[in-house]
């Protein structure tokens, strides 16, 4: 799986659910918005190996 | 996950909502905020203070939307490299929303901007004073300035007040700004400050400006990483992923036990500031000191 964050991207191993990914990274669920081919993806919702996601921090750096 | 309304893809989970009821859900929620609070009467002309970050553009978007008359003002405090960017996206933005916009700057106006004052201690606080007191004055032919807090700045300024003891800037905390009643408020000479965005969280207004497709440029402020502001907000974020919806309650909670507090402080009655006419609780505003030893300590480097 690819991973966009923060900038930068990374390939890492991973199948299971969007909130499953966020543990996995060690990432609050309230302060990030996961997509998937441009469309926003909840947690309970299943990625796969070979897909592609951003993950958007919500917390302003103002 | 399927919406509550339509059965749809859901796009939010704390209710499951689809694209076009996430979008209505959050208007709703900032039309009854205006509402419940009087924030807004009909026909007044409303400032927007704008930074071009996502919670301001979203509020401009919003506020346009629901039928508001909207100017957006903004302030460049100077600094370099991030500012400057904000400024550039949102003026393409007003352009496209047909959104008039105002920009001033504090090198115009105070002689010096925010990165000249840098290494000279309480950045954040100095530049945020300056900011509200510009703001002030520029905004003083408008009824009412509406700002882009949400519910997670607001609960940051909460914690931060109560850890440091500081009260009275506590109760200035809700939808409406300050201690004062709108009359009150005019009386002394500030325009009204509302924040209709206050009971929506950050992720909300994220993902509604992504909904939206309203710019959010990834900027992040040179000084802001020292600020205990920013400290707060992964603590809080964990809080809300262990229990759902604690932001709301507990900024819901001090609403309950705020108006005694706002009532004690709102009996204090300000001046004005000797040297610029502006409310102030001493005879010189803290602005103007501030403004001053910035001077004096610029003059002295040189």
């Amino acid at each position: 799986m690819i991973i966009a964050i923060d900038g930068g991207k990374r390939r890492i191993s991973f199948s299971g659910t969007v909130r499953g990914l966020l543990e996995h990274l060690s990432l609050s669920p309230s302060s990030v918005v996961v997509m998937r081919k441009g469309e926003i993806v909840t947690l309970d919702e299943s990625l796969n190996n070979d897909d592609e996601v951003v993950i958007m921090s919500v917390l302003s750096g103002g | 996950m399927r919406c509550i309304h339509c059965s749809e893809k859901a796009v939010f989970e704390t209710p499951p909502l689809c694209k076009s009821h996430f979008s209505e859900y959050f208007e709703r929620t900032v039309l009854r905020t205006i509402n419940d609070f009087k924030l807004i009467r009909k026909g007044e002309n409303l400032a927007v203070a704008s930074s071009g970050g996502k919670d301001s553009n979203v509020l401009l978007f919003v506020l346009k939307k629901l039928g508001f008359k909207v100017t957006a003002l903004a302030i460049n405090e100077g600094i370099g490299g991030y500012r400057s960017l904000l400024l550039d996206s949102l003026r393409k933005f007003c352009l496209q929303q047909e959104i008039p916009l105002k920009i001033y700057d504090f090198r115009e106006e105070y002689g010096f901007g925010t990165d000249d004052i840098a290494g000279h201690g309480g950045v954040c606080r100095r530049c945020g004073t300056l900011r509200r007191r510009l703001i002030n004055i520029k905004a003083a032919s408008f009824d009412v300035i509406a700002t882009g807090h949400n519910l997670d700045d607001e609960l940051q300024s909460l914690m931060m007040n109560i850890v440091k003891n500081n009260h009275e800037v506590a109760a200035r905390i809700g939808p409406s700004s300050g201690v004062f009643n709108s009359q009150e408020a005019a009386r002394y000479g500030f325009t009204r400050r509302v924040k209709p965005l206050f009971f929506l969280s950050e992720k909300e207004v994220v993902i509604y400006a992504l909904l939206n497709r309203i710019p959010m440029i990834n900027a992040s402020c040179p000084y802001s990483s020292s600020s205990m502001r920013r400290h707060l907000k992964i603590p809080i974020s964990r809080m809300e992923d262990e229990s759902p919806g604690i932001k709301r309650r507990i900024i819901r909670g001090f609403m309950k036990i705020s108006g005694p507090l706002k009532k004690s402080y709102g009996s204090s009655r300000p001046n004005r500031c000797v040297i610029c006419g502006q409310p102030s609780k001493s005879r010189i505003c803290s602005a103007c000191r501030i403004a001053s030893e910035i001077e004096e300590k610029l003059a002295n480097s040189h």
